[in-house]
């Protein structure tokens, strides 16, 4: 209980910096979400247009009318742009994760100091993002949510926009959240704690 | 109550070894309150973390109460420093993010006290170093003297043994520098060891012994008069 309150009141302490950066993971996870989201129904898409070419296969012989080969292509560079985005806002989900980390090295070896085992210290640590990546993750999909349905206003045909893409995505974000966090703490509070000391 | 026969500790990189405890023995008794001095880079830091079981010494021989404790495994040298061990820093190493009731908590946390006792303890301690009027402030409002104050109560509220002080008054004024002696005198007087290094002349006559080292090795043991 101790811990929440202190999660909580560090969180509101620095409340701009942190809402900054939640609000940037959010809207990145926002973009990437709904990139994902169309590749999932673009390839819905073949669904609906049976005979046309799959993006994935190449027929030097198959002739489309002018229609559906600006509807590929359009496709086929927003594909190459969904993962591109999705790179970057998990570069950056795990830069900000390192560096946060990085910043918290002498109180991981405060902590060793006055007794801390690597348990402790790596259940405290992934314990805070149990609290605070699920809020980023929520208000990225809430974004995704509102920007999906806007855009799919655009298109007769609608492709559904099944949760399971949303949940898939968020346990994956906060998979990679906890495994880069785990794996920063490790490294650091395997270190002799003096080093740390000394080193700030 | 400590006893080290032989003690070296070498630091190794690619390039160059250095020898920071060149085969040095000691004894500290129960009760005792020792002031270790030397030139910087003569290995009392390095000593002192010996003692405090941060690191392991290259060779030689450490107990504590009897106990070979020289070669534990990281995870057993946690285990026997948990309030056993104090450690007052020179740079007061107190978490920022956390309020001196939360800091001086700390290792009480991971012995795992129960709440009830948890908080008549530190209400006692904080007390006793005239700082409980600052429990709900954040390390960043306090004076040094004040931090250093802090660390000292996180340093014994779990009663410990031994209580390792790194330079404790290196940051700190000379009445800020003398309260804290003031007070580390005190905490010997009701029993505990103290061990502490220190490059000044004046706090080091507080102690009841001054061990001088130079390039790892001692050069000289004098008793103090008090």
């Amino acid at each position: 209980m101790n811990n929440v309150k202190r999660i909580i009141r560090s969180f509101f302490k620095k409340g701009q910096n942190n809402f900054i950066k939640i609000s940037s993971l959010g809207v990145g996870m926002a973009v990437a979400i709904v990139l994902l989201a169309k590749v999932s129904f673009d390839t819905q898409f073949d669904d609906f247009f049976p005979e046309a070419n799959h993006i994935y296969q190449v027929q030097s012989n198959f002739k489309m009318d002018k229609g559906d080969k600006e509807t590929k292509k359009f496709r086929d560079s927003i594909l190459v742009g969904s993962i591109v985005t999705l790179l970057i806002t998990l570069l950056r989900l795990i830069g900000y994760l390192n560096s946060e980390i990085q910043r918290r090295t002498s109180e991981i070896a405060i902590r060793k100091v006055n007794g801390a085992t690597l348990p402790d210290i790596l259940k405290l640590f992934a314990g805070e993002h149990v609290f605070l990546s699920p809020i980023a993750i929520l208000l990225g999909c809430i974004a995704t949510v509102f920007v999906a349905k806007e855009w799919m206003e655009n298109f007769a045909e609608k492709a559904s926009l099944s949760p399971l893409i949303f949940i898939g995505s968020g346990l994956g974000i906060f998979l990679v959240i906890e495994i880069v966090v785990l794996a920063n703490c490790y490294k650091i509070a395997n270190q002799n704690p003096v080093k740390s000391l000394k080193s700030e | 109550m400590i006893k080290i026969e032989s003690l070296k500790k070498v630091f190794r990189t690619e390039e160059v070894e250095t020898v920071a405890l060149n085969s040095i023995s000691m004894q500290v008794a129960k009760g005792e309150f020792v002031a270790i001095m030397g030139p910087s880079g003569c290995g009392k830091s390095t000593l002192l973390n010996i003692l405090g079981l941060l690191d392991n010494p290259s060779s030689g021989h450490y107990f504590l109460d009897n106990t070979e404790v020289g070669d534990l495994k990281e995870k057993e040298r946690t285990q026997t420093r948990k309030g056993n061990i104090g450690f007052v820093f020179q740079s007061f190493n107190l978490i920022e993010e956390m309020t001196v009731y939360e800091n001086v908590e700390l290792p009480l946390t991971y012995l795992k006290v129960k709440a009830s006792e948890r908080k008549q303890r530190i209400e006692e301690t904080l007390k006793r170093m005239s700082i409980s009027h600052r429990a709900n402030h954040f390390p960043n409002q306090l004076s040094g003297g004040q931090q250093q104050r802090v660390a000292i109560a996180r340093a014994v509220i779990a009663n410990p043994k031994l209580i390792l002080a790194d330079e404790p008054t290196g940051n700190l004024d000379s009445k800020n520098g003398k309260d804290v002696m003031d007070l580390l005198t005190e905490l010997n007087r009701e029993g505990t060891t103290i061990v502490m290094v220190t490059h000044s002349q004046r706090d080091a006559d507080f102690a009841h012994r001054t061990i001088n080292l130079f390039d790892g090795q001692i050069v000289i043991e004098t008793e103090n008069l008090l």
